[in-house]
């Protein structure tokens, strides 16, 4: 009962809106993180990010808490333990902000959504002692920051998040193709985007990546207005990135919408199970602990 | 093509409601964001033709639906002239909207054949409806619209009034403004009085809606079966049915009364009247409302009676005897019966002033000559004010002017031998009952010669004097004799205990009636000046009362609707009269008066069919209806 009532609690903070009631992007992945591993009840750097190398004699300023008692009591001398990094994943999280991120009909907008979970990934990455980059893109690569391990780079990531702004029209299959070259090391690709694009195109530059030995990690970020199409009344819909207008009926045209969406959704998870690459659908209104799970789950395939 | 309701063609406007809907949701288009449009271009390709034409047939559909129910309700028609009905001059359409015009679809035809009419007059004439019961009385001509509009609002009535006065106001009418007259009825024989004659000069035509083959069986009459019912002995009811029809018919009547509900079923051959007694009956003192049905009929107004029996409390008697007329024979007579009807107080005439009058139904005065003049006062005051008497002359004094103000006598015969009652008037409710042989078995050795002058004569002696008097100013009977044995055996006689019996029970009882005929004015005096409250068919009525010959009465004139109609007393919320208005029980029969009888009353007969007018209120339901339902075919 404790055990149930701990972990409702945890999650409760998972939730889209909870989170983005915090002010800073820090606390915001800090509070995604925390309150998804204390949900899982496991202690967060237990077992497979460090393990134990050595021990060395005790030095001026290393911390009293790492000096090994039992060897002191066997030899009567400090000595320290030392341990090293289990492994050097670098994972890169390519983040979509075209116009299309910046539709919200709830509570946040699919780009906020993309750099929280961005952001909590980052944290959750960086505290594991892997390495992290970021990539921005719209039509083109906006933003490029190189994946590192240092804990200070957490800071660069979470900065680069905070600034960003809904913009530009699309251009998946180009900035992918593009990405797939330029990283050369081969890591953990993190997509977060809506999608909005040439499917074929898409998936084949989501190949691209698995081609250059990537595990390929996509999140399909939406809002639930995309998937379920709530319009009552006729409406005057504008494209948010090419600005076109379109005059519909939702009580007529919703139905083969939903039917056209489902296709386009089957047609992604179809492609992506062939490519042996992880997808995800997430709307806006789902809570962050199931995509950290997914991400998870990938992760311990890759030790 | 004309409108009948012409007031409402304005409203055809908003059949524009949809095309206006349909602009301002065009211009007041919200306008969204929406992260792509890929997908939906994929789906619209596929529905945009469809949609569009689904929404202008909507649009066009729902303009129609609207557009057809607007103009269906100004009910629009085809104009047809009728030949021969006076089509140069206005008409006055006369309506006989009695009861006897519900049998079958005759006053649908009625109605029929009075749109038919107004819609076959030019747009340049006018016309004045009229109605048998009053209705509808125009003074003025109106244009065809406003007249079918008064059409519409007419309903047949349940009274049964003739043709003869509402025919006499159209006539003059129709002399005043040049107009032809034209009367729709079923040419019932009771609705025309067979002495009634057109005006020269005035062009009557009468629209026959009637038929001479029929089949109605109704209710005549609904009555006690004792016309004197009185507490303590069961008072059944019969009803006389009569089939009207010229076939044998079979009906069931179910009586309800008092709670207790009892069905017959009789066959009633043709043209004939079968009466029937219900064995519900009621005893005990108090006022009872019953119903008769007569189930399974085409006319339904006379197949429905109402009654109200009464069972009074004791009757208080006073009698007043005198020295030389003894009032025990009377009394004996009236405590006779083990019922106790009656209670009597003997009293001699020096003590009647002593005596308030008004603690006694009936005063008995064995020997008026004995009374004195302030007695007499008295009991004319008792008699004013709804009191009873009977008045039974003793020994006549030679000075008859001293017999009192209701009594003119010639004095006392003795004839050679005696005299008998030789002739008796049966419909009189006292003798109805009251055997002739039986009542001339008594004779008669000592009377007085009565003046009948101002009186009606029940009963005359054998040498034509009259017996049995009843005055007409009051409710007064007056005997030739006094009974004792100095005038006659008649107290020894069975017949004399009945007879008097009937007599003061009638006098007793007739103090109020208890059944009205529908369109009949009600008038009740009250005791005092507090307001009545009815209820009736119709609902509650408040009645002010108003002096009249000196005393508050209260006058129900609407009394159109059979049914029982109580009368309470506002203040102290009782029940001061139920009556039962039912409808005239000859308006049933649907005997048609001959051709040949309106041509000698000046009524010429119309002989052609009325064309059938084109009208387009049906269709056009029709049409919007079926625009209604494609709508919903298109959008479900």
């Amino acid at each position: 009962m404790y055990a149930h009532n701990s972990r409702k609690a945890t999650t409760r903070f998972l939730k889209p809106e909870v989170v983005a009631k915090l002010k800073s992007i820090d606390l915001k992945a800090r509070l995604v993180v925390e309150g998804f591993l204390a949900g899982l009840h496991r202690s967060p750097y237990k077992g497979f990010s460090v393990e134990f190398a050595e021990h060395r004699p005790y030095m001026p300023g290393d911390e009293p808490k790492r000096i090994d008692w039992r060897v002191y009591a066997k030899t009567d001398r400090f000595f320290v333990r030392e341990y090293e990094e289990e492994t050097n994943l670098r994972a890169y999280i390519i983040l979509d902000s075209s116009g299309s991120m910046g539709y919200k009909t709830g509570g946040i907008t699919k780009l906020e959504y993309a750099c929280y979970l961005a952001a909590s990934l980052a944290y959750l990455l960086l505290h594991q002692k892997d390495s992290a980059g970021l990539v921005v893109f719209s039509d083109r690569i906006d933003t490029y920051i190189p994946a590192r391990s240092s804990p200070a780079h957490l800071n660069v990531l979470l900065s680069q998040l905070n600034k960003l702004r809904p913009g530009g029209d699309t251009n998946l299959a180009g900035t992918f193709h593009q990405l797939a070259e330029r990283i050369k090391r081969r890591g953990l690709i993190i997509i977060l985007s809506d999608l909005w694009d040439d499917r074929a195109r898409v998936l084949s530059a989501l190949r691209h990546f698995r081609h250059r030995k990537h595990e390929v990690l996509v999140f399909h970020i939406l809002d639930p207005n995309e998937q379920k199409f709530t319009y009552r009344s006729p409406v005057v819909l504008k494209d948010m990135e090419t600005g076109q207008d379109m005059t519909i009926d939702p009580r007529v045209v919703r139905t083969e919408y939903r039917a056209s969406f489902e296709a386009f959704f089957r047609q992604f998870e179809r492609g992506c199970r062939e490519g042996l690459i992880d997808y995800h659908l997430l709307t806006t209104d789902t809570p962050f602990d199931r995509a950290l799970l997914s991400y998870l789950a990938r992760r311990q395939r890759l030790r | 093509m004309g409108f009948s309701t012409p007031g409402l063609l304005p409203f055809i406007a908003l059949a524009a409601i949809p095309i206006i809907i349909h602009i301002l949701s065009r211009l007041r288009l919200r306008h969204a964001p929406f992260p792509s449009l890929i997908l939906l271009r994929t789906v619209r390709r596929e529905r945009f033709s469809w949609v569009r034409l689904k929404e202008i047939l909507l649009l066009i559909l729902r303009t129609l639906a609207l557009a057809s129910l607007l103009l269906a309700l100004a009910r629009p028609y085809l104009t047809r002239s009728i030949p021969g009905i006076g089509q140069a001059t206005d008409i006055i359409i006369v309506i006989d909207d009695s009861y006897s015009t519900t049998y079958a679809d005759r006053w649908e035809n009625c109605l029929s054949a009075a749109r038919k009419l107004i819609r076959s007059i030019g747009t340049d004439r006018k016309v004045i409806l009229l109605t048998a019961s009053g209705q509808i009385q125009q003074d003025k001509p109106v244009p065809r619209g406003p007249a079918l509009a008064l059409l519409d609002s007419l309903r047949p009535t349940s009274l049964a009034p003739k043709l003869d006065s509402v025919l006499k106001r159209a006539s003059t009418i129709a002399e005043s403004i040049k107009a032809s007259v034209v009367v729709i009825t079923d040419r019932q024989e009771r609705s025309l009085s067979s002495n009634w004659h057109a005006d020269p000069g005035v062009n009557i035509t009468l629209l026959d809606i009637g038929s001479d083959t029929f089949n109605n069986a109704g209710i005549s009459r609904l009555y006690p079966e004792d016309r004197f019912a009185a507490a303590g002995k069961p008072v059944r009811i019969k009803a006389d049915i009569f089939n009207y029809g010229s076939r044998e018919v079979t009906r069931t009547a179910a009586l309800s009364l008092d709670g207790q509900k009892e069905e017959k079923v009789l066959k009633i051959p043709p043209r004939t009247r079968r009466t029937i007694i219900f064995a519900s009956a009621v005893s005990k003192p108090g006022t009872y409302v019953g119903q008769l049905e007569l189930r399974s009929d085409s006319l339904g107004t006379d197949d429905k009676r109402y009654i109200v029996v009464h069972l009074p409390e004791k009757t208080h008697i006073l009698i007043v005897e005198s020295a030389s007329i003894t009032g025990r024979y009377v009394s004996d007579a009236l405590t006779a019966d083990s019922a106790a009807r009656f209670q009597v107080d003997l009293v001699k005439v020096k003590r009647f002033s002593r005596c308030d009058p008004r603690n006694y139904q009936v005063i008995v005065i064995m020997d008026p000559a004995s009374l004195k003049a302030s007695d007499w006062t008295r009991f004319g005051f008792y008699l004013s004010s709804g009191g009873a008497g009977l008045l039974m002359p003793g020994l006549v004094p030679a000075d008859t002017s001293r017999i009192g103000p209701y009594i003119r006598s010639f004095g006392l015969v003795r004839p050679a031998g005696f005299v008998s009652t030789s002739e008796i008037d049966t419909t009189h409710p006292i003798l109805e009952r009251i055997k002739l042989t039986r009542l001339a078995s008594a004779r008669i050795w000592q009377y007085s010669r009565l003046d009948a002058k101002g009186n009606l004569v029940l009963a005359r002696l054998s040498d034509h004097n009259p017996f049995i008097l009843e005055n007409l100013a009051h409710r007064l009977i007056i005997w030739a004799i006094a009974p004792t044995p100095e005038f006659s055996d008649f107290i020894y006689k069975a017949v004399f205990v009945p007879l008097l019996h009937r007599t003061v029970s009638y006098l007793a009882q007739i103090s109020f009636r208890t059944e009205y005929i529908a369109g009949d004015t009600i008038r009740l005096q009250l005791d005092n000046s507090s307001a009545l409250v009815v209820n009736t068919p119709k609902g509650r009525i408040r009645l002010e009362p108003t002096t009249r010959r000196g005393r508050p009465t209260v006058t129900l004139t609407n009394t159109s609707l059979p049914g029982i109609y109580t009368f309470k007393s506002e203040t102290e919320n009782k029940i001061f009269r139920t009556v039962a208005v039912n409808p005239l029980a000859e308006e049933g029969n649907l005997i048609r008066f001959s051709s040949d009888r309106l041509k000698s009353q000046g009524i010429q007969l119309y002989s052609g069919t009325l064309p059938e007018s084109a009208d387009f209120t049906v269709p056009l339901l029709y049409l919007a209806a079926a625009a209604f339902a494609a709508e919903l075919l298109l959008l479900f």
